[in-house]
């Protein structure tokens, strides 16, 4: 496998130089940079075989830096490996899990290694999305990826694969083959405090109230002055909800949407009624620990790959950014440093991420963690 | 952060090299912006959560006040650091004050200085030391007796901080309920004992038990439950116990006591706690006693249920409720004709219809408002299956202690069989079982009342009395069954030819006799007469045959033939055997005449029986003679010498003695004297006796002929025994063997009155006879009609043909003679050649000495 890491900037253009051997592209930017879809032709220029696939984020990340203003991106050539795009088009939320299958379906062959799947941030339910995938080719294929992200705007994202990107649209890449070493890693750091609390009324990804209370309230009270930087600032105190039948498989949520009107919040996957929710906050420390614990986690699982050139996608969270400011190169360069050299790392801040859980191995989304996808292939 | 800046100081450097001064200012602004927004954050989140945090300690104390159990806390130097209000009260008499910060120690010595501790009086310092020591116990749990009448157990434990948390629960309730269980149990009078589920040891057993099964208390807390078990129900129990299931007395189960009996108990068994094991209490009913009573019970019952079910009779029983059928025997079941799953259960109205539900309802209801059995004799009910049936019913309240009804008991006799039995016996006792006309009884019961009724209106009536002609001769010849159908077809017609106003009867055998009113018109009785006889006369059809056979009727007439039954009966006989002696097929009334020679005839009869006695019988002797004149024997003809009738003419009297058999003695008589006689002639000269067919019909003929023989010394082919048709009509193949043992004695046979009957040739045929005796009817009209001199001269040429010697009787003139001389006739009898005479008449011929015979007259 060999691979090209390359950026493109305002002032420089691509960084590439590009070729036909190219079998994939990734690529990472600001919806400013993607929208009108001139950066996409240029690639598709470039690397006239490869498929093309990319998203907009909330800030890229390439190696120790993270930036708003470059796009960030890889060209990866296989030697023993074949990769195949799906992509499908959400009109509903609703329909997330239906498109899970579709792409499940598409994906499904023979030596599936592993999946990669970049969805619009917004209007898709990724728990659901996640479920309909899994659901088609199981759960012994891992699965990881991201929601796309707007920075701290929240009002549009937008993927694309083998085309302009675009707004309501989920792709996903399936490897194939024995020589593709496929290694997932995902961790938070947040810690939880103030008292336990219960979910007492939700719909789907819509929370409505807290013990009884709405919310929204709960949230204003905490952000105080920040709460006019609602939705974005809710990232601050994400929550952690769990099955009070199952304690220890536990999930971060982090919010999309706010409703005043309605006094409710809309979070990137399932608010279940009756499930426990305890805020959390972030210490800075501790949520670059986590990075460097989530990117262990790849790299432990690439094995007899560990030394060969290949590819460290990193996917994480818009509030882990929000929270840490300048700071946030603290958790890069954690990651960084759990990897080693020959990984070429890009990635993105994301409205979620997508992963195995690290205990059970169950893929589901997450929120407010740092996941990390190591690809390479076995020497030939 | 000197990390932090180099990455600031690397930004705002310019690809030149040089550094933007402003850019890195921004830079660091913004960095300190971001770490004062992460501390106001920090600050902010903090005091939200100590504001949430005590609002938890709220909740927790709120929690703590409404714990139903008093709570108290103690710091690490036992000092009271918070207590629940439960826990106040818990204690209001037994401490003055609380406060935080005081010494648990110091409140309860003071307690114990004020007597608060009823335990501790008398033993304080003993008492505080031991209260303390568990207070310093890691975990300790005790119960305390409180002022008050009350019990409250301690439950303490430190906590890892070194402090103390403590419960108290007032048990006062559950110690009372404890004592009243002790109570309870102790002194029960049912056997009662708590059983350790783990070890199957007894834990308490009280009194009860104790006098019942007869151990000690201390043996008895020794014993496991299965050691008052026999060995074969161990293994049940075992299983029981493993089930682990509580019971409430639904098995019977088999102990054992001290003493080794065996008793019979029902258990029932509550699971509980009993001094911290898992216990079962047991209660302990002994039903040995009811139980050998309920056997007895159900085996009385089983028996009772199967008399019920078993005795003819029907019996019902029916809810007094309701009247609906409770139980049905199998004889009713029988008796209704449907399945008793049918009836029982419903009421009269789903069984019977309306009208009939009613009546059988309102008979119900009487007899339950009665206080005596209801008794219904020979009345109808109608039943489902099986019709109207008469019956007898007895219907009987059952009632209960109150005397309420429970039960309607109803016991049914169906007399239907019976009565019908009853109608049939006295149809039978009136009437001849075969033709079904009235009988003699019910004749004369009619003849009674017809004299009774006559006597008021006076009208005449006659009497009959009917025979059939030769009826005997009838079933001798075709059997008794066509005799039997005769007489049926004969009563029928006889039956259907006499009309409405006359009563007709069988008296027996052939005898008929019936009584029919004359009105004004007394020559009404020979119209009838005659119209029976012609009725009779058509013949009979049997098996395709035709039969035919007469009646013979003798009329007699009220009044002018008598006024009472029995002279108007005897009257109407005397004209019936007048009738039948004039030949048969007649109608006689009745004549004074007449009854005198019936009277004649009976007086006749009487003197019969005590001729032989009287020696009024001699015997008289006609020789028989070849055709050339020689002597050859002589026939024994008997002879009646009547003391005021003089001589009475055998055709007189052996009629009579054959009707009422004492030919039989007579014949004997005959026989022997006869026999005796012939054998003191000198000159072997045959004896010819004849026999009646009755002789053959009784007795054992061939055997007193061979004793006669024996006694008399007489050769056997000396004697010729002479028999007519009648012997061989009847039991035809008796006679012949009869003949054939005769034969074999060396008698010979002859045929007599040879032609005169129906069947003579084919007798001939069936048995050897040595003889044939020409009827004397023919020889006497030898000279009168040709046919006669053709017989005998068939009957001689017949003779000759089967090589059997003829001999011709009544030969009286010597032309006769002369005429069978001339046909070869063998041999020849009559007064020709000698009549009858007492055999001194014959001395000569037989041998005698003539002079000697004189001289034994007159010696």
């Amino acid at each position: 496998m060999r691979v090209e890491q390359f950026f493109w900037s305002n002032a420089a253009g691509w960084s590439a130089t590009g070729g036909k051997k190219a079998d994939l592209v990734l690529y990472f930017g600001t919806r400013q940079s993607l929208a009108d879809g001139a950066r996409y032709e240029e690639l598709r220029a470039l690397f006239s075989n490869a498929h093309i696939v990319g998203c907009t984020t909330g800030g890229q990340i390439r190696n120790n830096d993270v930036s708003d203003d470059e796009i960030s991106a890889v060209a990866m050539t296989f030697e023993a490996t074949t990769t195949r795009i799906a992509c499908e088009t959400i009109a509903d939320a609703a329909q997330s899990r239906t498109c899970g299958e579709a792409i499940g379906h598409q994906l499904l062959g023979g030596d599936l290694a592993g999946v990669f799947v970049l969805s619009d941030g917004l209007n898709v339910n990724g728990s659901e999305l996640v479920a309909g995938i899994t659901n088609i080719i199981g759960r012994s294929i891992p699965l990881t990826g991201g929601l796309a992200g707007d920075g701290p705007a929240f009002e549009q994202t937008m993927v694309g694969a083998d085309c302009v990107p675009r707004s309501n649209t989920i792709a996903a890449i399936g490897f194939y083959g024995s020589a593709i070493r496929f290694g997932h890693g995902s961790a938070g750091g947040w810690d939880v405090f103030g008292p336990r609390r219960r979910i007492t009324r939700s719909a789907g990804n819509v929370l409505f109230d807290l013990d009884g209370e709405p919310a929204l309230d709960l949230y204003e009270r905490y952000l105080g002055d920040e709460a006019k930087g609602l939705p974005g600032t809710a990232l601050l105190f994400p929550l952690q909800i769990n099955d009070p039948a199952h304690p220890k498989t536990k999930l971060v949520r982090t919010v999309l949407a706010v409703d005043r009107d309605k006094r409710s919040m809309t979070f990137a996957g399932d608010m279940p009624e009756g499930w426990s929710a305890q805020l959390m906050r972030g210490n800075f420390h501790r949520l670059a620990a986590g990075a460097a614990d989530a990117a262990r986690q790849a790299y432990d699982r690439i094995g007899d790959a560990a030394n060969q050139e290949g590819v460290a996608v990193l996917v994480s969270c818009i509030g882990r950014r929000l929270l840490m400011g300048q700071r946030i190169t603290d958790e890069i360069d954690a990651a960084g440093a759990a990897l080693g050299s020959h990984m070429a790392r890009l990635g993105f801040y994301s409205y979620g991420e997508i992963a195995p859980h690290s205990i059970s191995g169950y893929c589901d989304l997450h929120n407010q963690t740092m996941t990390v996808t190591t690809i390479t292939e076995v020497a030939a | 952060m000197k990390k932090l800046f180099a990455k600031q100081l690397v930004k705002a450097t310019r690809p030149s090299g040089e550094v933007d001064l402003e850019a890195l200012a921004a830079l660091v602004v913004s960095a300190y912006e971001d770490a004062d927004r992460d501390a106001r954050r920090i600050d902010r989140s903090m005091s939200l959560m100590i504001e949430e945090l005590g609002q938890v300690h709220q909740r927790l104390l709120d929690a703590f006040e409404a714990v139903p159990e008093g709570l108290v806390m103690f710091d690490t130097e036992d000092r009271y650091v918070l207590w629940n209000r439960r826990y106040a009260e818990l204690h209001a008499d037994v401490f003055d004050e609380l406060a935080v910060g005081m010494r648990f120690e110091d409140a309860i010595r003071a307690a114990v200085a004020k007597g608060r501790y009823p335990e501790a009086v008398g033993r304080e310092e003993e008492w505080l030391a031991e209260r303390l020591a568990r207070h310093a116990r890691p975990k300790d749990s005790h119960e305390y007796y409180f002022p008050g009448d009350r019990w409250i157990r301690v439950e303490e434990r430190r906590t890892v901080d070194g402090g103390s948390i403590g419960v108290r629960i007032d048990i006062t309730e559950m110690k009372q309920r404890e004592e009243s269980f002790r109570l309870l149990f102790d002194s029960n009078p049912v056997p009662m004992w708590v059983l350790d589920l783990e070890s199957h040891k007894f834990l308490a057993v009280n009194d009860a038990a104790l006098a019942h099964y007869g151990y000690t208390r201390e043996q008895f807390l020794a014993l496991t439950v299965f050691d008052i078990r026999p060995h074969e129900d161990r293994e049940k129990l075992a299983q029981f116990m493993r089930e682990g299931k509580d019971s409430y007395g639904e098995t019977i189960w088999r102990h054992q006591k001290s003493n080794g009996a065996i008793i019979q108990v029902y258990v029932y068994s509550r699971s509980l706690k009993y001094q911290g094991r898992v216990a079962r209490l047991n209660a302990i009913i002994d039903v040995t006693e009811r139980k050998h009573a309920e056997d007895d019970l159900h085996r009385t019952k089983g028996f009772l249920n199967a008399v019920i079910e078993n005795v003819p009779t029907t019996i019902i029983v029916k809810d007094a409720r309701d009247c609906r059928f409770a139980l049905i025997n199998r004889a009713g079941e029988e008796f209704f004709g449907v399945p008793r799953g049918e009836m029982i259960g419903k009421n009269a109205y789903q069984v019977y219809p309306k009208e009939r539900a009613e009546s059988v309802i309102a008979r119900d209801r009487q007899a339950l408002q009665s206080d005596s059995p209801l008794i219904n004799y020979d009345h109808l009910i109608y039943t489902p299956g099986n019709g109207a049936r008469t019956v007898t019913s007895k219907k009987l309240a059952i009632r209960d202690n109150d005397g309420e009804p429970q039960y309607l008991l109803t016991v049914i006799d169906d007399v239907t069989d019976r009565k019908r039995a009853e109608q049939q016996i006295a149809h039978l006792a009136h009437h001849d079982p075969l033709t079904n006309l009235p009988n003699r009884a019910s004749f004369n019961e009619h003849f009674e009342s017809k004299l009774r009724q006559t006597e008021a209106d006076g009208q005449a009536f006659a009497v009959m009395c009917i025979n059939l002609d030769r009826f005997r001769n009838v079933n001798d010849v075709f059997g008794h069954s066509t005799g039997d159908r005769i007489l049926c077809d004969v009563s029928d017609r006889l039956k259907n030819a006499i009309g409405k106003d006359a009563f007709l009867a069988r008296l027996g055998g052939d005898e008929f006799a019936l009584i029919a009113a004359l009105g004004s018109q007394p020559e009404a009785a020979a119209t009838l007469a005659e119209r029976l006889l012609a009725k009779v006369s058509e013949g009979f059809d049997i098996e395709g045959q035709l039969l035919r056979t007469g009646l013979s009727i003798g009329v007699a007439v009220y009044p002018n033939d008598g006024t009472d039954m029995t002279t108007l009966l005897g009257n109407a006989d005397a004209a019936l055997h007048r009738a039948k002696a004039e030949g048969r097929g007649a109608i006689r009334f009745f004549e004074a005449e007449m009854d005198q020679r019936l009277r004649e005839r009976r007086a006749l009869q009487h003197d019969l029986k005590s001729a032989m006695e009287r020696n009024e019988l001699v015997l008289h002797f006609q020789p028989q003679a070849h055709i050339d004149g020689m002597i050859l024997g002589f026939e024994a003809l008997v002879r009646w010498r009547h003391p005021k009738r003089g001589s009475v003419s055998p055709s007189t009297f052996i009629p009579i003695a054959e009707e009422s058999e004492l030919i039989i003695p007579m014949g004997e008589w005959i026989l022997r004297t006869a026999c005796h006689e012939a054998a003191t002639w000198p000159r072997p000269l045959q004896i010819a006796i004849n026999l009646s067919p009755i002789q053959f019909r009784h007795g054992d003929l061939p055997g007193l002929v061979h004793t006669i023989l024996l006694e008399t010394g007489l050769t056997a082919n000396r004697l010729e025994l002479e028999i007519t048709e009648g012997a061989l009509i009847g039991d035809f193949s008796r006679a012949v063997s009869i003949l054939r043992r005769l034969k074999a004695l060396g008698v010979r046979i002859a045929m007599d009155d040879f032609g005169t009957g129906y069947s003579s040739l084919s007798y001939l045929q069936s048995f050897p006879f040595d003889k044939i005796k020409i009827d004397q009817t023919f020889i006497s009209n030898l000279n009168r009609n040709a046919q006669s001199a053709a017989i005998v001269r068939a009957v001689v040429g017949l003779g000759h043909g089967l090589k059997l010697p003829v001999v011709a009787e009544g030969v009286e003139t010597e032309d006769q003679l002369a005429f069978l001389k001339n046909e070869a006739c063998d041999e020849v009898q009559g007064f020709l050649i000698g009549r009858p005479r007492p055999i001194q008449d014959y001395a000569e011929l037989v041998g005698r000495q003539t002079t000697m015979t004189h001289l034994s007259r007159t010696g």
